[in-house]
């Protein structure tokens, strides 16, 4: 019947105003402005530390400099995710949210999108105070291998983002969901390893639990993209997609997951 | 077609303490219908089952037996949050957002038209007497100014129906007279409205009836047109429900 409907209005798809205050939130906090002063402080203190070591390869500073940016934006992107929406429980923020029109696994997708958006953002800030770096002290040059090394870590954290968002959901208690997410992560990166060792282990029980958590565990390793560029015509663009679809599948499934947790929620 | 119909409603809640289940009843077997158009007070002690009531009607709690409907919708329905506005008791906000922004927003997920927005927000905010503060972020609100934020949310997607939990609970008695003439002047408007207290003087100035609830039962629905001296009638009968028997008339 269409009795009640209220005219003026258009009830598309939810996801965008929230993926939107998701953004908003995070660039009104001041946690967002200490990151940003955190990141110049280490910029600055290791183009001291470069100056006092002159002869620091441009190769050494790129690895190291890569490494704390996966580090720092997995760590930032696990505690943003877990907190979402435990967060908004904890101060009833969730009461105004879940009484409009919006479907519950709108909201999920939205506030999942606002924080990619963010470390995607964190990411590229943290990337060009590196270049910077580099330039200043090196006689660097910007080569593919760096640019797929700094994709790789925001693939990654499309897949880590949806882990730690759903262990939330499940667990309902922030440290558990860290933990989880921190475990599938190491986990993750040694997903050859755990085949190896469930294709050789005698016993019936323990092959089929390495085999299960083989199979649950996105694999990580598969995104090392600079790995697979010795190819001289440069990256295989079918490689990147089929990562890239590798890791959308794994964070939808995840997603759908954390969905059904939480359609299931009473505030 | 009543605006608010619940039927046999119950909800227990069950909460494990190192796996042991815990229930507590929050409402059961509720039966309630509001007409279109009247304004409605659920009236009870704390932990009677107002909020309860409100939670389930919105479906921010599911049911364990029983049914409820806004018009025809069965909820939860996401149909029938276009038609409901809701203040929640202590509403809570996005502290980093000013009034102005919280209610676009709010706006916005309910489906408000981009070109009808700002309009709306306007009349909105010069109806709750925010105009001036629309800029500033809710951290520097006051209790009573997030309340009339809290009223301002509710009213944007200009709904049919109201729920209106505690409205004036830790109001000055400016506040609360401001908002008993804002629920007067909604009257006015044909909206339906229900709204829970235990403060009977108020529910007496703005309600048509007032259903009494107990332990989450509710026990007697007092028609308000019919009484004469509503304050001192309403007193005694909701006394006289709420108090172990053999205690009435004791002060
Ligand atoms: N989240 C919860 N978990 C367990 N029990 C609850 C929960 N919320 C409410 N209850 C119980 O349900 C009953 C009804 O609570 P409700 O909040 O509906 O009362 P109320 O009438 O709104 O009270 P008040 O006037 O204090 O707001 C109470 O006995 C309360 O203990
Ligand atoms: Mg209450």
């Amino acid at each position: 019947m269409e009795t009640c409907s209220v005219s003026g209005r258009k009830n598309g798809v939810n996801i965008l105003p929230i993926a939107e205050y998701t953004i908003m939130e995070n660039i009104r906090s001041k946690i967002f402005y200490i990151l940003l002063l955190f990141i110049f402080i280490m910029a600055g203190s290791s183009l001291v530390f470069s100056s006092l070591a002159p002869y620091t390869e441009a190769r050494v500073i790129t690895d190291i400099g890569l490494a704390c940016i996966e580090m720092f934006t997995l760590m930032t992107g696990i505690f943003a995710a877990v907190n979402l929406v435990l967060q908004e429980i904890e101060n009833r923020t969730i009461y105004l949210l879940m009484t409009r029109p919006l479907h519950r696994w709108e909201y999920i997708i939205g506030r999942y999108l606002g924080v990619l958006v963010i470390l995607c953002f964190n990411i590229i800030t943290m990337l060009s105070v590196l270049v910077l770096l580099l330039k200043l002290t090196t006689s660097w040059t910007l080569s593919p291998m760096f640019i797929w090394s700094a994709v790789a870590i925001f693939f990654k954290m499309i897949i880590i983002v949806a882990v730690a968002l759903t262990a939330s959901l499940v667990f309902t208690s922030s440290i558990t969901a860290m933990a989880f997410s921190f475990l599938t992560w190491v986990l993750g990166h040694f997903s050859s390893e755990l085949k190896l060792m469930a294709e050789r282990i005698q016993s019936f029980l323990a092959k089929g639990l390495l085999y299960l958590l083989y199979y649950a565990i996105p694999n990580f390793q598969l995104f090392n993209l600079k790995d697979k560029l010795g190819i001289p015509e440069g990256m295989p663009l079918d490689i990147v997609s089929m990562v890239l679809l590798y890791g959308l599948i794994y964070a939808a499934i995840f997603l759908v997951i954390g969905s059904l947790f939480f359609s299931k929620k009473e505030f | 077609m009543p605006a608010v119909k619940v039927e046999n409603l119950t909800k227990i809640y069950k909460k494990r303490y190192f796996l042991k289940p815990r229930y507590s009843v929050g409402i059961k077997n509720l039966n309630l219908e509001v007409e279109e158009g009247e304004t409605f007070g659920l009236l009870g002690l704390n932990g009677s089952g107002k909020t309860t009531t409100i939670k389930l009607l919105l479906g921010l709690l599911f049911a364990d037996s029983g049914q409820a409907f806004i018009y025809d919708h069965k909820v939860p329905d996401r149909k029938a949050s276009n038609l409901v506005g809701y203040l929640p008791e202590a509403p809570y906000f996005y502290r980093y957002l000013s009034a102005q922004e919280i209610i676009d927003f709010y706006g916005r997920l309910s489906g408000v038209l981009e070109q009808d927005r700002q309009k709306k927000i306007d009349e909105i905010l010069e109806l709750v007497n925010l105009t001036n503060n629309r800029h500033k972020r809710l951290a520097e609100f006051s209790k009573g100014m997030l309340q009339r934020v809290g009223i301002a949310q509710a009213l944007i997607h200009d709904p049919k129906i109201l729920f209106f939990d505690e409205l004036i609970t830790g109001l000055d008695p400016v506040g609360i007279t401001e908002m008993r003439s804002l629920v007067l002047r909604l009257k006015e408007r044909k909206k339906t409205i229900f709204l829970s207290s235990h403060i009977i003087s108020e529910i007496v100035k703005v309600c048509d009836r007032v259903g009494i609830i107990k332990e989450g039962e509710l026990v007697k629905i007092v028609d308000l047109r019919q009484l004469k001296n509503k304050d001192a009638e309403l007193e005694k009968i909701f006394l006289s429900t709420v108090m172990p028997s053999g205690q009435e008339g004791a002060s």
